[in-house]
């Protein structure tokens, strides 16, 4: 169990695609909640919602020292909080084969990653959660990297609103952010997480202090049965 | 000067030099009574002693090959016939290699970037360079096994590395970066690259990935800039700068291994108007051969011309032009843009361009601007202009003549397909308006007649009769040479059939006509029919359909789109349906594809073989008796045709029918499949479907453009599903909002309101506002565009709508209004509306506003269209609309949805007709402008006598943009009325 008086931010990654991976084993990890939330989905988002989560309850119970089916975890609006652990964060996403878990201990987090689609982040000028000053920075940017950075922004905005807890219930266009990879929104601090490429995922603490970097690490499907006797 | 000439044969005019066709005439013709004669004289006898010609010609050029020139031919069909079987050599070599009396310090390739930078080599670094290169490229494997494809821009790190891969015998494909993704893989997928040199400017790194993705066979990539290394999966990424620079220096001269005449040196991508592009395998000497032979008996280019040819990488006068080093010519290079006329003339006169190449649609472009190059600019060296691409008009010779001087005009046209051209300029003869000075020497051009039979003086098929060695060595993926055949011998067997028309003189001179495989070429766009007909399966309504090239029936010269469908039984073509129509082809296709007239008919014309005669259905629009109509099987569709062809007139405006109430149920499931790519039941959820909260956002805004209504992100997530989200939307709360406030102001002056744009929303003006300087508050009109069945509103309905809305929020008082381009013409129709109910409108700003094609008269129709293709200036990559090209500068095409919803405002743009207003107008009209502007403000005041115009920084496209909307608001702000 990671001293609670070191902050602590660590995001860890999920291949979605990984053919290891068992779904219907990881979807025993799930509580019966959780299960028929993942049920409602079609196919792809069935085995995206179970193995996020599994991986949630996997991480969780690793901090905790918890059997991952046993992981407290409640859903309040919409979001993972676990029971009776008030100063323990957590926060999910996943987007295209990128599934990500971040926990943090003290400081609330928001991650969000991004399938970056030129097409789709073209389509961001002609919509609304672009502000002014975001939309002028943008177009300062060498063509290249224009609509990555749009890409970045929407993870960006994301990442603070999910950290707060309101998610798209506040207007994504509110969030102002610097358009670069990293720097501040008000009391949040933004990262970016190392992601594979085709994808762009970024991390939102609120704290004073800038993070030097986010540990990312992987997590591996399990490799034996034995691992679910935990 | 006598009729119809505009200038004087190069030889005349030069009496101090002897052209090199002069010289050749006399070794190939001798001194006698042959050697005397005419232009035609010569090409007539270099195409009946074919053999003796290109084998004097091989010696005469003086080129670097070995091994026994005969047989000069293997036989006498097109098809198979193969030259100079024994003859081996090195394309790079035959650029590079010293020449007799060119000092190898002489500029060699000089590239000029749009910034400015300019980068030059003279011909003995090019060749130390390209040796080098090729060095490092062999020591990552490259070789004669290996095909390479290159995407990269008009520079000099392109040219060295395309000399570099051909002096290694590696074929080499050549595309754009700007092309965009999907364009590249078409030409590049039956290629199947080992190594993929690319340079990544001009948004390549986007497409880098995707081309990864989608070409397994490539190993390598090479990088042509010095940008940081991309990490591309398994792939090996080396940076060519690198490789170079890493060599051990090395005095040993360059190797340049000799290839037989047919290996392959470039392979090219036809244009693809039926299927997928085929990949044309062209061989080493042919290509060699014919460049040289057009570049010195044709052209008289030489190692005292600087040449500079408008071209990208993706068109074979890429590869012609580079071909020039191999009589010594000095090549530049230009990869910048050109933002207006000024532009090509400026780089011409800054390098002493002595040859200029480009196209009928810039040259058109400079005139319409009023633009004179020879009183702008010091046209010095100049001493003849090329223009390939589409017809050069008769006018835009004389206005050569009087702007640019009294040149050479030299008009050629050939294509891909053989790497050259089969009609070009010529030393010895006079320039005459409107024409080719010449056949291509040692090409046996003629104009067959319908019969088959050569034919002077009318237009006829262009075909080539005997072999030529620039003729393709075959098609990639067609081991049979059946495709081959397909497509340029299926007509006339052992007889090249090239697809053009062609008018020959007995002088020698031609005049191109279009297309006449039924490939359609409207104002030099090349569209396929099999391309509209399978647009149109998407129309239910449709069975059959037919697009021609009808000769304009104002315009001489000028051909315009016409479509004959077949409906399916009981049912009309009403004028919804022909919007439709448009507007299907528009969004599939481009503007090009838009047929100026759509005619129903009972059948299409069809031979007793069961294929449908275009042939007979354009001569019956062209009021030509049709030939040979009883070998149709249905010759009285003919007739039918001929009458709903004379009852065709220009439709009346059509009586706008009010906003339906529609099925809302229906526009949320259409956009809940068009966000998501599939149909979702009613029940299910967004999210649940695989929605994503990014894709949200899009959904939201889709369904706020298409009902008028908006529901926000709570009320949304409250029951993410189609049957919630159309409860939700018919609810109290889903109706209309306010209008949006885009700046705040004092409320109790009326404010200043902007029309939405093509989109439907005020998005478009956002750096605008922030420039406007009133105490007015500024209020956004924004709505749909898009109907319930996903048609588009005509202008009148949206006036209608938003005044409606208009008069709710602010009953009484003045009414100020503006918009840009589409939003201008529907503030316009507002403000007639407005001013109808008594109410003063004490502001209108048109920003831009071009007026809709259909109020043009035809001349000026015709115009904007070459105006519109102008914008391309690039013929090779002209297929794509002048919207497409200013969205995807960047090689992304807009998004389907967007597309559609220009595509279709554009159609409802084009289909109105304003009438006039008496009230007071200001017009805020870009600086930069689009050509024949000056036509299209002559029809404003026509319709706005009122009319006052202020003229603001930047062009169309760009004028709201950030860099020009100080300059736009600050000019609004001046003229609106003072809030007394």
């Amino acid at each position: 169990m990671p001293d609670r008086s070191v902050p602590f931010l660590r995001v860890w990654r999920v291949d979605l695609a990984d053919p290891a991976w068992d779904v219907e084993r990881e979807s025993r990890l799930l509580a019966p909640a959780e299960r028929a939330r993942a049920d409602l989905g079609v196919p792809a988002v069935r085995t995206r919602r179970v193995l996020v989560r599994s991986a949630l309850r996997r991480v969780l119970g690793g901090v905790l020292d918890l059997p991952a089916g046993r992981v407290p975890l409640e859903s309040v609006d919409g979001r993972p909080v676990v029971a009776g652990a008030a100063d323990l964060h957590v926060s999910c996403s996943a987007s295209g084969d990128v599934g990500l878990v971040a926990v943090s201990a003290g400081v609330p987090v928001g991650v969000d990653v991004q399938r970056h689609d030129p097409g789709e982040a073209c389509r961001a000028f002609a919509e609304d959660w672009l502000s002014t000053e975001e939309r002028t920075a943008l177009a300062a940017l060498p063509a290249g990297e224009r609509l990555v950075a749009v890409t970045r922004c929407w993870t960006q905005k994301e990442a603070v609103l999910k950290g707060i807890g309101v998610g798209l219930r506040r207007p994504p266009g509110s969030v102002d952010t610097p358009v670069r990879a990293s720097g501040r929104v008000g009391d949040w601090v933004l990262a970016p997480v190392a992601v594979p490429r085709g994808c762009v995922a970024s991390v939102a603490v609120r704290t004073a202090r800038s993070p030097a970097g986010v540990p990312t690490g992987l997590l591996h499907p399990p490799s034996s049965a034995a691992d679910d006797v935990r | 000067m006598s009729a119809g000439i505009v200038a004087q044969p190069l030889a005349a005019e030069r009496p101090g030099r002897r052209p090199q066709l002069t010289d050749f005439r006399l070794r190939f013709a001798g001194a006698g009574e042959q050697a005397l004669g005419s232009p035609a004289d010569l090409h007539r006898l270099s195409v009946t002693r074919p053999r003796e010609f290109w084998r004097t010609f091989l010696d005469w050029a003086d080129l670097a090959w070995e091994g026994p020139p005969e047989p000069v031919c293997t036989g006498d069909d097109v098809e198979t016939a193969a030259f100079f079987p024994g003859v081996r050599l090195n394309y790079a070599e035959n650029l590079l290699r010293p020449l007799c009396g060119v000092d190898d310090g002489r500029p060699a390739l000089t590239g000029v970037r749009g910034d400015g930078v300019v980068v030059r080599y003279s011909r003995g670094e090019l060749r130390d360079l390209v040796a080098r290169t090729a060095r490092a490229l062999a020591a990552l494997g490259v070789g004669r096994g290996e095909r390479v494809a290159a995407v990269a821009p008009n520079r000099p790190a392109t040219a060295v590395a395309a000399l570099a891969v051909a002096a290694l015998g590696a074929p080499l494909a050549t595309a754009m970066p700007a092309m965009g993704p999907r364009a590249l893989l078409g030409r590049f997928t039956p290629l199947r690259p080992g190594t993929l040199l690319v340079h990544r400017t001009g948004g390549a790194d986007d497409v880098l990935g995707a081309l990864l993705a989608e070409l397994p066979s490539v190993r390598r990539v090479v990088l042509l800039d010095d940008l940081p290394l991309p990490a591309a999966g398994g792939v090996s990424v080396t940076r060519l700068a690198d490789l170079v620079a890493a060599l051990p220096d090395d005095a040993s001269p360059p190797s340049w291994p000799r290839v037989p005449f047919d290996h392959p040196l470039w392979v090219m991508a036809s244009s693809g108007t039926t299927g997928p592009p085929k990949g044309i395998v062209h061989g080493t000497g042919g290509c060699l051969l014919e460049h040289v032979k057009e570049h010195r008996l044709h052209l008289d280019l030489s190692s005292a011309d600087t040449l500079y040819f408008h071209t990208t990488t993706a068109w074979m006068m890429w590869h012609w032009q580079l071909s020039a080093l191999a009589v010594g010519a000095h090549v530049v290079l230009y990869d910048g843009v050109v933002d207006g006329p000024e532009t090509l003339w400026e780089l011409v006169a800054a390098h002493g361009v002595t040859v200029f190449g480009t196209s009928p649609a810039y040259l058109q472009l400079c005139e319409d601007e009023g633009y004179r190059p020879r009183d702008a600019v010091d046209l010095g060296p100049l001493r003849a202009v090329l223009s390939t691409g589409s017809v050069l008009h008769d006018w835009q010779f004389d206005w050569v003549a009087d702007a640019v001087g009294h040149l050479p005009l030299q008009s050629i046209s050939g294509g891909t397909d053989l790497m050259g051209c089969f009609v070009l300029g010529h030393p010895e003869a006079p320039v005459r308006r409107g024409r080719c000075q010449s056949l291509s020497l040692g090409l046996d051009v003629v104009a067959l007649d319908e019969d088959g039979s050569p034919v002077l003086g009318q237009v006829g098929e262009l075909v080539c009769r005997q072999p030529f060695p620039s003729r393709p060595v075959g098609f990639l993926d067609d081991p049979d040479g059946a495709r081959f055949h397909e497509a340029y011998f299926s007509q006339h067997p052992g007889v090249w059939t090239h697809g053009d028309l062609i008018e020959i003189d007995a002088d020698g001179s031609a005049r191109m006509h279009g297309r006449s495989d039924g490939v359609l070429n409207v104002d030099g766009i090349r569209i396929g029919p099999a391309e509209i007909r399978s647009i149109l399966h998407r129309v239910p309504e449709v069975a059959e359909s037919m697009a021609l090239e009808q000769r304009h029936p104002t315009a001489p010269g000028r051909t315009r789109l016409v479509l004959l469908v077949v409906l399916r039984p009981g049912l009309t073509l009403d004028d919804a349906l022909v919007r439709r129509i448009r507007s299907v082809l528009a969004r599939e296709g481009s503007a090009a594809h838009v047929p100026s007239v759509v005619l129903a008919v009972s059948g299409l014309p069809t031979t007793h073989s069961g294929k449908l005669s275009e042939r007979a259905a354009r001569d019956t629009l062209d009021g030509v008796p049709p030939r040979n109509t009883g070998a149709l099987r249905n010759p009285e569709v003919l007739a039918e045709l001929a009458a709903a062809a004379a009852a065709h007139a220009p439709s009346p405006l059509p009586e706008p029918s009010p906003v339906a109430e529609h099925d809302l149920g229906a526009v949320v499931a259409r956009a809940f499949r068009d966000v998501l790519g599939e149909d979702v039941p009613p029940d299910v959820g967004f999210s649940d479907a695989g929605g994503t909260s990014r894709q949200s956002m899009t959904l939201l805004r889709r369904l706020r453009l298409e009902t008028g209504r908006s529901i926000s992100m709570e009320e949304f997530l409250a029951d993410p599903t189609v049957r919630g989200v159309t409860g939700a939307l018919a609810s109290p709360s889903g109706e209309p909002a306010a209008l949006p406030v885009l700046r705040a102001g004092d409320v109790a002056l009326p404010p200043l309101h902007l029309v939405h744009g093509a989109y439907g929303d005020v998005d478009s003006y956002t750096y605008l506002v922030g420039h406007i300087r009133t105490p007015r508050p500024v209020v956004g009109l924004s709505g749909r565009v898009l109907g319930p069945g996903g048609e588009t509103c005509s202008i009148p309905e949206i006036a209608r709508a938003h005044v409606a809305r208009l008069v709710a929020e602010r009953p009484t008082g003045p009414v100020l209004l503006a918009g840009y381009s589409f939003g201008g013409m529907v503030a316009l129709h507002m403000a007639q509306l407005l001013t109808g109910m008594g109410r003063e409108v004490a502001f209108l700003g048109l920003v831009d506003v071009l007026p809709p094609y259909g109020s043009l008269t035809r001349g000026q129709q015709l115009m904007r269209k070459a105006a519109g293709a102008a914008a391309m200036l690039v013929p090779g990559m002209s297929n794509r609309t002048l919207a497409q090209a200013l969205a995807g500068a960047r090689g992304l095409s807009r998004p389907a949805a967007d597309e559609r919803a220009l595509a279709d405002a554009e159609s409802a743009y084009n289909d109105y007709r304003p009438a006039p207003y008496a009230g007071p107008v200001t017009y805020f009209r870009a600086r930069r402008r689009v050509p024949v502007f000056t036509e299209l403000l002559y029809t404003w005041r026509r319709l706005v006598p009122q009319l006052r115009v202020v003229d603001v920084p930047g062009a169309h496209h760009d004028m709201l943009g950030q860099r020009h909307a100080p300059g736009l608001g600050a000019a609004l702000s001046a003229s609106l009325p003072r809030s007394a």
